[in-house]
């Protein structure tokens, strides 16, 4: 007990968030708008486009007309999450040096979520200083039907941490992050194509074993996110080399996972999009796989 | 003429080898805080900058994040050539200098004004301590204080022997110093930390407030002692043989920068212990002081404590008496009532 190793790690080096953020919530927003006529056909056009800068230049459009409508609702607590989520999709292209627009942004898409989720498990407001025990308690209580409030809380929520990254008060909330995936993983693992997974994977990926990281749980867990998603999104693929290859240090999987990612050839509509920022992102880990390993 | 062309292709020869043998001077540094944080950033930078000053004689290639394993698994590669350095805490350190554990007894320390007077004083030693060994310093900084945390609120000595108290495997002067507070720690890895919070096999363990919060356990503990038990440091070291391969300019370059980057570290893990504690009170955990009485004995103990870790020859007298007398001389200026 009288000595520490060396902790000087902080935990959030959570690069991953960008992209998963980008990818988890965007299937939220999308799917679940996706049964209301022109947000339907809006989805699709999204989700099918294969240019992520010019959705990018499009969605603080949208952002605005929602904020507009909620502020006849207030406590529409679809319309609240609706909002988020869509925050958070947008939080993800912001250039990753604009620290300060990523924090305004994202605290908005919290604050939307946040509101979203006091509403509608009757709890008092602010939830981010409620100590672990109880958040955890609150969470055991999580049904089927509220998969899509606790996901866009628990997305809203890693993209503000990650935002803050430099915040050890917000650090210290990844385990409430952790608590949300891990009850959605116990109550429908499939939930947006197995994000909850990701985040997971992501998860326990952050740390070397030496300090507590479980690599062999993450790869689990990034390896049934790619089952299920079936190749229909590549971003399980790229996580899994950003995180779990370079944590154990296999140059050879890292650089697989990624090759398959660019040479895959089949386009499914539905995620033509994530699939663009996969590539993408893809080939600028092999770039700079050349440095890390 | 034949003799003249063979020294010709021998001077030839030597000069390219030189210049490979230069090109190829890469010091592989491995160290377990992930890529992306502070601490790697600032390497990076300095990578760059040594790259750059040495025109490209000197180049450092990083193994973030723990890839080469923990310390004892890159000291291992270090033995065999496959790295060249790393970043390690005194405690893995004890076969170079057994002394860089100073600074880990058990309550010596009261602040962290404490802590700067005396580092301002020995960390000079400290580093000199381990350049005698196989060992070249570049750089000494801070970890942090450890702080005593539990699912029970601790204020005394007995209060602690109630509680199932972790320590880390393999950290033999800890146990050394247990003893002298009448108390039977549970040794596990750190990786089994939390786990053993979670299912009760520990009930109470120390770290510093950034180690709590990167390892999770402020999910589980509910106290915290605030009453530093003990502070500790680490190291960025490289194999000497490797590091007398450069030429003396480089040498020191790469010396002058790595103490630069190392004094930053240094001071952005101060700023980051004094924000993580806050951020542990922030979430709930609460703060328990301990009385004036319980104080003295904790501090007692603590050096009846030191008393054993000399006798077993984990560190040695002369430090322990170097140390003290910093502190008493501090401790002397700022508060002349005080008995040290």
């Amino acid at each position: 007990m009288l000595s520490v190793k060396n902790q000087s790690i902080r935990v959030m080096q959570i690069t991953l968030l960008f992209s998963l953020a980008l990818w988890l919530s965007g299937c939220s927003w999308l799917i679940s708008t996706s049964s209301q006529g022109l947000a339907n056909n809006l989805s699709k056009a999204v989700n099918a486009h294969d240019d992520p800068e010019t959705v990018a230049s499009a969605l603080p459009a949208y952002m605005l007309i929602l904020e507009g409508i909620l502020h006849n609702q207030p406590n529409n607590e679809n319309l609240l999450l609706k909002t988020a989520a869509l925050y958070s999709v947008y939080v993800g292209f912001i250039d990753e040096e604009d620290d300060a627009r990523k924090q305004r942004l994202s605290d908005r898409a919290w604050r939307y979520a946040e509101r979203a989720f006091c509403n509608a498990v009757n709890t008092p407001c602010p939830i981010q200083s409620l100590p672990h025990e109880d958040f955890q308690k609150l969470v055991d209580s999580m049904t089927p039907d509220q998969l899509e409030l606790y996901y866009t809380l628990g997305a809203a929520w890693a993209n503000w941490i990650h935002a803050n990254k430099d915040d050890w008060n917000a650090v210290a909330q990844l385990p409430q992050v952790s608590a949300i995936m891990t009850k959605i993983v116990e109550l429908d693992e499939r939930y947006e194509l197995g994000a909850a997974h990701m985040y997971l994977g992501v998860l326990n990926t952050l740390l070397p074993p030496a300090l507590g990281g479980k690599p062999d749980i993450g790869q689990k867990h990034f390896l049934r996110a790619m089952d299920i998603s079936d190749d229909r999104s590549l971003m399980p693929k790229v996580l899994y080399a950003r995180h779990y290859a370079r944590l154990i240090f296999d140059r050879e999987l890292h650089d697989s996972l990624l090759n398959e990612v660019i040479e895959y050839e089949h386009q499914n509509p539905d995620y033509t999009l994530i699939n663009a920022v996969a590539r993408k992102q893809a080939q600028q880990l092999l770039i700079s796989g050349d440095d890390f390993f | 003429m034949k003799l003249k062309t063979l020294i010709l292709v021998w001077l030839v020869t030597a000069a390219v080898f030189a210049t490979s043998s230069a090109w190829a001077a890469t010091l592989k540094i491995a160290a377990l805080s992930p890529d992306g944080t502070y601490v790697m950033k600032e390497l990076r930078k300095a990578g760059k900058e040594i790259k750059k000053r040495t025109d490209g004689r000197v180049k450092i290639k990083y193994y973030p994040g723990g890839v080469m394993g923990d310390d004892k698994a890159v000291l291992k590669k270090m033995r065999i050539r496959q790295l060249h350095g790393g970043i390690f805490t005194s405690s893995s350190l004890t076969r170079f200098s057994k002394d860089n554990q100073v600074y880990n007894l058990a309550f010596k320390f009261k602040s962290f004004d404490e802590v700067d007077y005396v580092r301002d004083h020995m960390d000079s030693l400290l580093l000199d301590d381990l350049n005698k060994s196989k060992l070249v310093a570049l750089g000494l900084f801070e970890v942090g204080f450890a702080y005593i945390m539990s699912t029970r609120p601790i204020s005394s000595v007995d209060d602690l022997r109630a509680q199932k108290a972790w320590i880390p495997d393999m950290d033999k002067m800890g146990v050394e110093s247990m003893k002298a507070f009448s108390i039977s720690p549970i040794p596990l890895p750190f990786s089994d930390v939390l786990a053993g919070l979670q299912t009760g096999v520990v009930t109470t363990v120390a770290g510093s407030p950034i180690g709590a919060i990167a390892l999770q356990w402020h999910t589980k503990v509910k106290y915290l002692t605030d009453l530093p038990l003990l502070y500790s440091t680490a190291a960025l070291v490289v194999d000497s043989k490797a590091f007398a391969k450069l030429d003396n300019t480089d040498q020191n370059i790469v010396r002058e920068i790595f103490e630069r980057v190392s004094r930053n570290i240094d001071e952005k893990n101060r700023e980051d212990n004094i924000a993580a504690k806050s951020a542990l009170a922030n979430q709930g955990i609460t703060f328990i002081k301990p009385t004036e009485r319980e104080t003295q004995e904790w501090f007692r103990l603590g050096g009846l404590a030191t008393e054993r870790v000399v006798k077993e020859g984990h560190v040695s007298n002369k430090f322990i008496e170097i140390l003290n007398q910093h502190i008493d001389t501090y401790r002397q200026q700022t508060d002349p009532e005080s008995n040290g």
